[in-house]
């Protein structure tokens, strides 16, 4: 397992790098700039600061399933299953993500601390709570594509099937919305109270969504033919 | 022999401690293995053994099945039916302990190509429990490859050579090897034999090699085994595989002479008529020419009759 993440590490290094120069510096641009433009009244820079934690969190674990592919069409992945158990190669994967979730939710945290130390405000507690459920979700999102991907060896084709999966639920919860409105307007809008009962609940889904991702890749993977 | 040979998969196994199933004398067993692919090609029933302290020299056609084969042995290919012992386990429920045992080189190199071969030795240290920087970098120095440089920037020679100094370098008990010596030129593939001779010196080694260059098996191989179209034709000890086989050049008379069953291939010239035959013994009065591993490759896909 160690060789399998040291050789992702490596390959990763040098952009991760590129990222956190990116980063500082992208972040210390919108800091100076914010003031000057006016935007010091709550929620805009709360909004923004969002907005950029969202972008940067989805960066460390960037083509992860595009380097899955790879090694499955190199047969990196074959020499891997040859040295070790087929669970081991899985673990594999799963560490990778799980750690890629906890630099993305320890990026999200420093972009909005960072804020409030410079802007001097208070930072809403659902951005607090936000940040990790964030993070969750999204490589939650990444890690169910991996059984995808080892079975149809493309990453653009297994992201196409959960984006689109996904897509129809958004759609459910706005249509949920519209169903129980007065019929006056059309909301587009997926409201979503969100409170520790709500990241608790969430992420008790993500969990499962995991188990089941693991579990089918698990079995994608015993199966043969990987590669 | 006939395409309904080829069919059935019948193989002639001349070595009766090869034909056991043993895995305290065989390294490998592979015993009615099948796998469909679509309507072109299936293996079929493919049975061999790797002895202990053999060579396995796995020869046939583009196509044929030998890297197919190769994968089911390691465990990767989804069978259909059939049983697969490696080292004495199931490949595709064996321990890493076991897995540790089994080095492989295949015909295309595996390794993230962005890596050097410093960055490597770390990767395959921390995949193998039983793995060796210093015998790595010795591999390393002997087929000449440089360490700090990419993956990348390899030739297809160099790439070999750097999968067979990964193969060796975890102290493995049997070698899988699919096209080790391709791209590679004599003066290097005889380098890679000398060392494959090497670690043949120890009887518990054993090793599994396909290749098209048959040469090279002429040098090395104990047995031979013939893989078409997903069937196995023969599967022979070498030095006696050479001594049964002959081309017996004859002219029309003589050919009209020689009994159908006796024909394994038949190459018409146009002075000359060659065929392959097992049954040379049969015609003192034909000249008959020692048959090569390729003459009979060949006799066997080309001119079979």
């Amino acid at each position: 397992m160690k060789g399998l993440l040291y050789s992702w590490f490596i390959s990763k290094k040098n952009y991760w790098i590129f990222t956190l120069i990116a980063f500082a510096v992208l972040l210390t641009a919108i800091f100076a700039v914010l003031p000057h433009l006016g935007f010091l009244e709550e929620p805009l820079p709360s909004f923004v600061v969002l907005l950029l934690s969202m972008v940067v969190m989805i960066i460390p674990g960037e083509s992860l399933c595009k380097e899955l592919e790879t090694s499955i069409k190199t047969r990196f992945t074959d020499y891997a299953l040859a040295a070790m158990s087929k669970k081991t190669y899985v673990d594999v994967l799963l560490v990778r993500n799980l750690i890629c979730m906890g630099i993305s939710a320890a990026m999200g945290y420093i972009i909005l601390f960072s804020y409030v130390c410079v802007a001097g405000t208070e930072l809403f507690p659902e951005l607090i709570l936000l940040v990790p459920c964030l993070a969750l979700l999204t490589y939650a999102v990444d890690f169910m594509c991996i059984p995808l991907v080892i079975k149809m060896k493309n990453a653009e084709k297994a992201g196409l099937i959960i984006g689109f999966f996904l897509g129809m639920l958004v759609l459910l919860f706005m249509l949920k919305e519209n169903v129980f409105s007065d019929g006056s307007t059309m909301e587009m809008a997926v409201l979503i109270k969100f409170d520790l009962l709500t990241e608790c609940v969430s992420m008790g889904v993500m969990v499962i969504l995991y188990a089941a991702s693991y579990a089918a890749a698990l079995e994608i993977v015993k199966r043969g033919d990987v590669c | 022999m006939s395409d309904k040979n080829f069919a059935k998969g019948e193989a002639s196994m001349t070595n009766s401690e090869v034909n056991a199933a043993n895995s305290e004398v065989n390294s490998i067993e592979i015993k009615n293995l099948s796998r469909k692919f679509n309507d072109q090609f299936t293996l079929n029933n493919v049975s061999f053994n790797v002895p202990k302290g053999a060579v396995v020299g796995f020869i046939g056609q583009n196509g044929a099945g030998k890297s197919t084969t190769i994968r089911a042995v390691l465990g990767l290919l989804k069978k259909d039916s059939g049983e697969i012992t490696v080292l004495g386990e199931d490949p595709y429920k064996m321990k890493p302990e076991t897995k540790e045992k089994v080095g492989v080189v295949f015909d295309s190199i595996p390794f993230p190509s962005s890596l050097n071969a410093n960055q490597l030795d770390k990767v395959l240290k921390g995949i193998y429990k039983s793995w060796s920087s210093k015998d790595f970098f010795f591999y390393l120095n002997k087929f000449g490859l440089p360490a700090a440089s990419k993956i990348s920037t390899f030739s297809k020679g160099m790439e070999m050579r750097l999968s067979i100094a990964a193969a060796l370098s975890h102290s493995p008990e049997l070698l899988v090897l699919d096209e080790p010596t391709g791209g590679l030129d004599p003066v290097m593939r005889s380098e890679i034999l000398d060392i494959l001779l090497d670690f043949m010196q120890d009887e518990n080694h054993s090793v599994l090699m396909s290749t098209h260059i048959t040469s090279d098996l002429e040098h090395i191989a104990d047995y031979i085994c013939f893989i078409h179209n997903g069937n196995i034709v023969f599967f022979e000890e070498r030095n006696a595989m050479l001594e049964k086989y002959r081309i017996l050049k004859c002219t029309e008379q003589q050919l009209a002479a020689i009994d159908k069953s006796d024909i394994i291939g038949l190459h018409r010239g146009k002075f000359t008529n060659e065929v392959l035959t097992a049954s040379a013994g049969r015609y003192p009065d034909i000249t008959a020419d020692t048959a090569s591993i390729e003459d009979i490759m060949v006799y066997y896909v080309k001119e079979g009759v």
